[in-house]
């Protein structure tokens, strides 16, 4: 029960704090985008298509931030046994992140948010790449630590066996695992949020053609072409790399393992390919069907959205002239997130037992807590990210809903 | 490189330091989180909301850093803590969550009841951290019902008046801090009643709570009497001195309505009153309230030499940096009395 509550929590908490990290990193990218166009033009609708996209970035990044706090907690209150065995090795890229990157986001964030139509347009310029410059090396360092977890280098065990020592921190931080992750992880988000800003774009022309979303939906289609593609080609070398990494998730990924329908692993009796491991020496095994559904699912989306892309790419207009492709514009940002977050089932569940890859099993890093204790922690965090998740879509709505400023009424306040 | 004792105490001091960073800044932000809905026009309140959001969420970093940090140079100790004291820190979170959406939200949309409801969120939640935070370090410095099975106390252990007198401390100190950060940064009122000049009150208070919390700390774990640190350097003894003169003195401030020495004397009573409570206890990071043979220290508890070094490394080159671009924010939208744009 404990086991299953803290797992639950933590898979809850982190699922629904990364429906707000991707739309973060894609839309400071589109704000700053516009920002730099400002900055060289002085053109107004640019400042405006600045603010515009920032206005739906707040929200998105004021929620992400918020649920990102109850995340490195649970290390301590429900992984308590992990922190201690990993601590060594996992809370430093933790810290750094917060030190690098969150003092970065956080202190620019303030100006961008509370200030940015008050100051100049080099500080403006500055201001909204250095958030953009804060999540990515944000994700660097979260990735370096999850790196860790699917792929251990750079560690010793202790002489008495207690806990992982560093050994390398320069292996730590070149983690090949980490490479694979961060530009497939970075152009899924990129991707992302080319998807929102493109269903905004549509959405708001579904009555004509507006100067100011042409303009987005342009951005948007070179950000997210340049994705959609790169995405596959990732993807294809990140799991010829797996295969030599994590044998066992390749193979059920491939199609190699296949779940024997009583809660064990079966070779495919049509593949001539032999074990990778001995799953006798596993306690627990990964879900075979699942990690092979979400993988074929996201290569399933990640070719439409390849298709979709070229197409509103060669053919702008069926974005604002037919109903259907307007529409399908629209969905392609749930669409994302479901390939997204198949991504992550693939990449978390595809390890099990593990929480630290061939280390120690999820089972042993628990805290021993009273089950009271998280079923309170369960109920509070579900209860209030549901009230969140409301707050942010009416918030979004309604920024949509207003539009970017229209600047052919505004005075030329580009001082 | 460090030898792995001098390594482990100085990241006891970084860890200190982040700690008192944070809370001498969150308090004016709670402070003038609590006191926004008490009596001011519309005008003043927004303006409030501006000041206190600008800086807020760089605030809060602080906080993460030294949860974090504890996490990487001391991972037993970050592990023990949080699982001891499971509840408070989801309260805590839950609080800091409450807090960013209520501020950041206020605005964006017009409807009175909107408004209304995050105003009364944000005055809540303000109230719910430095509560909090000060019942969970007045549990931490006074010892907590660890053994070597983990935790054995109940939450209600926790407000037992040391609990009481460190929540009462961190409020009233809040708002004394918050009603001078509201005088110092926001635009005059004309239509309201000057909620803040109760902020006599609330330095008495907070005098009063200071005064105990000590008492009560020395008491159990003789935190400053049976301090090690103390013993070796009398001159520490001035810590707790100055915190209580500074608490008198923000006081005297209050009560002669002169907001930038109030606004100092009650940051400076947050960092004194902590800064002694962290010298005295070192080097005992967990003391166990039954028995201290499960306590952690500094210097069993620490990672190992090569990552503390790493982390001194990071932390030389990027606190400095840090705390320049933040001290630049501080002055760069000082005279700013942050009106409706």
């Amino acid at each position: 029960m404990l086991e299953a509550l803290s797992r639950l929590q933590f898979a809850l908490t982190i699922a629904f704090h990364y429906l707000f990290v991707p739309a973060s990193i894609g839309l400071v990218f589109f704000a700053a985008i516009f920002e730099t166009g400002y900055f060289f033009t002085r053109k107004p609708e640019y400042k405006s298509l600045s603010n515009f996209w920032s206005e739906i970035f707040l929200v998105v990044y004021v929620v992400g931030i918020a649920t990102g706090l109850a995340m490195p907690i649970q290390f301590g209150t429900n992984w308590s046994k992990y922190a201690v065995f990993m601590g060594d090795v996992f809370g430093s890229p933790l810290a750094f992140e917060a030190l690098i990157a969150f003092f970065l986001e956080s202190t620019f964030a303030g100006i961008w948010i509370f200030k940015r139509n008050k100051i100049g347009p080099g500080l403006r310029l500055a201001t909204v790449w250095l958030i953009a410059l804060g999540t990515a090396i944000s994700a660097v360092w979260i990735l370096t630590a999850n790196a860790f977890m699917q792929h251990p280098v750079g560690y010793e065990l202790a002489a008495d066996g207690s806990k992982v020592l560093l050994a390398n921190f320069g292996q730590l931080v070149t983690n090949p695992y980490l490479f694979w992750m961060f530009f497939h992880n970075h152009g899924g988000a990129l991707l992302v949020g080319s998807f929102i800003v493109l269903g905004v774009s549509a959405h708001c022309m579904k009555d004509g053609p507006r100067p100011a979303f042409r303009k987005s939906v342009n951005a948007a289609l070179v950000v997210g072409l340049v994705s959609a593609l790169s995405l596959p080609a990732l993807g294809d070398s990140y799991g010829k790399y797996l295969a030599t990494a994590q044998p066992l998730k390749a193979a059920i990924i491939l199609g190699q393992l296949k779940s024997d329908g009583q809660g064990g692993l079966a070779p495919d009796a049509t593949s001539a390919a032999s074990l990778p491991v001995d799953l006798s020496s596993l306690p627990e095994l990964p879900n075979a069907d699942l990690v092979r559904g979400a993988f074929i699912a996201m290569v399933v989306l990640g070719v439409l959205f390849v298709l979709l892309m070229l197409l509103f790419t060669f053919r702008r207009r069926l974005l604002w002239e037919s109903p259907f492709f307007g529409k399908a514009a629209i969905w392609l940002t749930p669409l994302g997130y479901l390939a997204v977050i198949c991504g992550w089932i693939v990449a978390e569940a595809g390890r099990a037992p593990w929480i630290v890859y061939g280390l120690m099993s999820v089972r042993d890093a628990l805290s021993s807590v009273p089950v009271a204790s998280v079923a309170f922690s369960l109920f509070l965090m579900v209860a209030l990210y549901a009230l969140l998740f409301a707050v942010a879509l009416k918030l979004i709505v309604r920024a949509v809903r207003r539009g970017p400023e229209d600047v052919q009424e505004a005075p030329h306040a580009a001082a | 490189m460090l030898q792995h004792e001098a390594a482990a105490a100085l990241w006891y001091a970084v860890l200190a330091t982040a700690w008192i960073a944070y809370l001498a800044q969150e308090s004016f932000i709670v402070g003038s989180g609590m006191l926004h809905r008490f009596g001011y026009g519309p005008a003043k309140r927004r303006s409030i909301q501006l000041s206190a959001g600008l800086h807020y969420d760089g605030i809060e970093v602080w906080l993460i850093v030294a949860v974090g940090g504890t996490f990487a140079a001391f991972p037993p100790v970050f592990a023990a803590i949080l699982s001891s004291l499971y509840v408070p820190f989801f309260l805590l979170i839950a609080s800091l969550i409450v807090r960013a959406i209520s501020i950041e939200f206020m605005y964006k949309d017009d409807s009175p009841g909107w408004r209304e409801l995050m105003s009364f969120l944000w005055a809540l939640s303000s109230l719910l951290v430095p509560f909090v935070l000060g019942v969970y370090f007045a549990n931490l410095f006074r010892g907590i019902a660890v053994d070597s099975s983990g935790y054995r106390g109940m939450i209600l252990e926790l407000f037992g008046y040391a609990g009481l007198a460190g929540g009462i401390f961190f409020v009233a100190e809040a708002l004394v801090a918050g009603a001078a950060w509201i005088r110092l940064t926001t635009i005059e009122d004309r239509e309201g009643k000057e909620p803040e000049r109760a902020a006599p009150v609330a330095a008495i208070l907070a005098l009063f709570a200071l005064l105990v919390l000590f008492l009560a700390l020395n008491n159990r774990t003789e935190l400053f009497t049976g301090s090690a640190l103390y013993a070796k350097a009398p001159i520490l003894w001035a810590l707790p001195v100055a915190a209580v003169i500074s608490a008198a003195l923000a006081a005297l401030a209050a009560w002669r309505r002169t907001a930038a020495p109030q606004f100092v004397a009650a940051a400076a009573t947050s960092v004194l009153a902590m800064a002694s409570l962290f010298a005295a206890a070192f080097p005992r990071m967990l003391m166990s309230s039954t028995d201290p043979l499960f306590g952690l220290d500094a210097f069993t508890a620490s990672s190992s030499q090569r990552t503390l070094g790493v982390m001194t490394w990071v932390a030389a080159v990027f606190i400095p940096i840090v705390l320049a671009y933040q001290a630049w924010k501080y002055a760069r939208f000082r005279k700013d009395k942050h009106g409706e744009a």
